[in-house]
């Protein structure tokens, strides 16, 4: 697993634009198998910041009625990571 | 929006704007079309009209901007417009819209120039103690005759003869079917026609149906009408087969008293009077309004017009919408109407072009009379206005006051007050030589 596989994409939506604004926070979609310290290592590695927080969860995918029966969207991982110092680019000026 | 605007005159009655618009001003522009098009765009995450500015840059610059150049610059335009006091008539054009497209940017001020056609201006020539030759109208007793003829006409009656033979003057319905060699196909087809030798398709063979009775049938040859409606036929020589389904004669009253009393008045001489009187009414009409257009052309020809392309081409549009409108009224659409008289659109165009530019011409040259000589109209105007239409409808003066100020028709009144003033005016102030003499036209 390596850094890039690590972080999937960041997450940019209404939430979590006023989770950046009001408390630096940023959401992020990871690998289902990567834990806080390989996420933690990672953003650091690529983006040249310094992370002080990390939570991660699990989210289980929802369901899907289909002509099929019921099927399932896959289950996929999320990270809310604090930072000490640096900033993301793709974040700025929102 | 507060912008700074230059107005440089050019020829043909167009001016050059150049404005200036700052930088807060262009943000602000900016910041409209963000709303506007965030507004409009679904991304999931966001709601609506929530999606931020950044977003919207990253992914829909080109938009935003398009929408930002036509924001800012209209209301710029729009505000120079009424800043200047600018009475325009053609939309703006933008000189070098590619460079001020790429001029335009967040934060930085915009200047640029765009050319406008505003509404014409006159130097107006001398209007007064011109000499003019005016076309003059006679009427005789033939004129008299004719009207008379006319209100006999309105007083016959048409009734129905039964067992009787057809004879001129009469009136016949027919059944006729049209063929060019045997009897081969049906086109049955209803026809009323005057046995007065008018008939634009039996006229010619009128004396064919003279003598026949109701339900007789008759063959004959003839040319087939060019209007008949089967394009296999027309124009060619075939023959008719006509059954004879009504016939009708007009009974006109006696040109007597009887007549005059008809339409109150005592004796027939009475109601000649009245007709002479008339007449010469028209006659004087007739000639007030042929000095007065002489008046006007050479009053055109004395002056000096600034005026551009647009408004002639604005005037040729409105009179185009007008008769759309009063062609609806008759249920046809201007595409029918156009290949009725089968002329293109662009034909009718040129050919209101002259009378269009006439138009504005005497607009500005009436207006400016107007303004110079202080012609208006006064309440005693108004006051004769009312007593005429009181006068018309046998109600008492207050009223018809009343009536005619509750409704729009109070402006057309006092416009056609003003527009008799002029003509008054110009009348009394020009001298017109009487030119050849026309008799007056009497329709039927």
């Amino acid at each position: 697993m390596n850094d890039h596989s690590i972080i999937i994409r960041p997450l940019l939506t209404e939430k979590t634009i006023s989770a950046r604004t009001i408390g630096g926070k940023y959401y992020f979609q990871i690998h289902p198998k990567a834990n806080k310290i390989m996420v933690s290592q990672a953003l650091e590695n690529l983006f040249k910041v310094k992370v002080s927080k990390c939570n991660t969860y699990n989210i289980k995918g929802k369901k899907n009625r289909g002509r099929q029966g019921k099927t399932y969207r896959s289950n996929w991982k999320k990270a809310i990571v604090t930072l000490k110092e640096g900033n993301f680019d793709f974040y700025e000026g929102i | 929006m507060s912008v700074e605007s230059k107005v440089e005159k050019l020829e043909n009655a167009k001016v050059k704007l150049t404005i200036d618009i700052t930088a807060s001003d262009v943000n602000q522009g900016f910041d409209k079309a963000y709303k506007k098009i965030g507004a409009k765009v679904k991304l999931p995450g966001f709601r609506p009209g929530k999606v931020p500015k950044s977003i919207l840059k990253q992914r829909y610059e080109d938009t935003v901007k398009n929408e930002a150049f036509e924001e800012i610059l209209n209301q710029a335009i729009e505000t120079a417009i009424v800043k200047d006091k600018l009475n325009i008539v053609s939309s703006p054009d933008i000189e070098n819209v590619t460079d001020v497209y790429t001029k335009l940017q967040e934060n930085e001020s915009l200047s640029f120039q765009a050319v406008l056609e505003v509404y014409p201006t006159v130097e107006l020539g001398p209007y007064k103690d011109l000499t003019v030759t005016a076309k003059t109208f006679y009427y005789d007793a033939s004129h008299v005759d004719l009207e008379l003829k006319k209100l006999q006409d309105r007083e016959a009656e048409v009734i129905k003869k039964e067992n009787d033979t057809a004879e001129t003057d009469d009136l016949l319905q027919i059944q006729c079917n049209f063929y060019l060699v045997a009897k081969d196909e049906d086109n049955n087809l209803l026809r009323h026609i005057n046995l007065n030798g008018n008939d634009e398709w039996f006229g010619p063979h009128q004396d064919q149906l003279l003598g026949m009775k109701v339900g007789d049938e008759k063959d004959f040859g003839m040319k087939i009408p060019e209007d008949y409606g089967v394009e296999a036929l027309e124009g060619k020589d075939g023959y008719v087969h006509v059954k004879i389904l009504e016939i009708n004669y007009i009974d006109l009253p006696d040109m007597d008293d009887e007549l005059a009393k008809d339409y109150n008045f005592d004796t027939l001489d009475d109601l000649k009077k009245d007709i002479e009187t008339k007449l010469e009414e028209t006659v004087n009409q007739k000639k007030r309004e042929e000095t007065f257009s002489a008046l006007v052309e050479e009053i055109i020809t004395n002056s000096q017009f600034d005026m551009g392309e647009a408004v002639v081409e604005n005037r040729i549009n409105q009179n185009l919408r007008t008769m759309q409108k009063q062609l609806e009224k008759m249920n046809v659409s201007l595409e029918h109407y156009l290949a009725m008289i089968r002329k293109s659109l662009d034909e009718i165009k040129d050919e209101m072009r002259e009378s269009s530019l006439k138009d504005i011409q005497f607009d500005l040259i009436r207006q400016s009379v107007i303004e110079k000589e202080k012609i208006e109209v006064t309440d005693e105007d108004m006051d004769l206005e009312y007593k005429r239409y009181a006068d018309h409808a046998k109600i008492p003066f207050e009223e018809a006051k009343k009536a005619l100020s509750q409704n729009t028709t109070l402006d057309t009144l006092e416009y056609g007050r003003l527009h008799n003033k002029l003509i008054d005016f110009l009348i009394e102030h020009n001298t017109a030589k009487d030119g050849e003499k026309e008799a007056i036209q009497i329709n039927s």
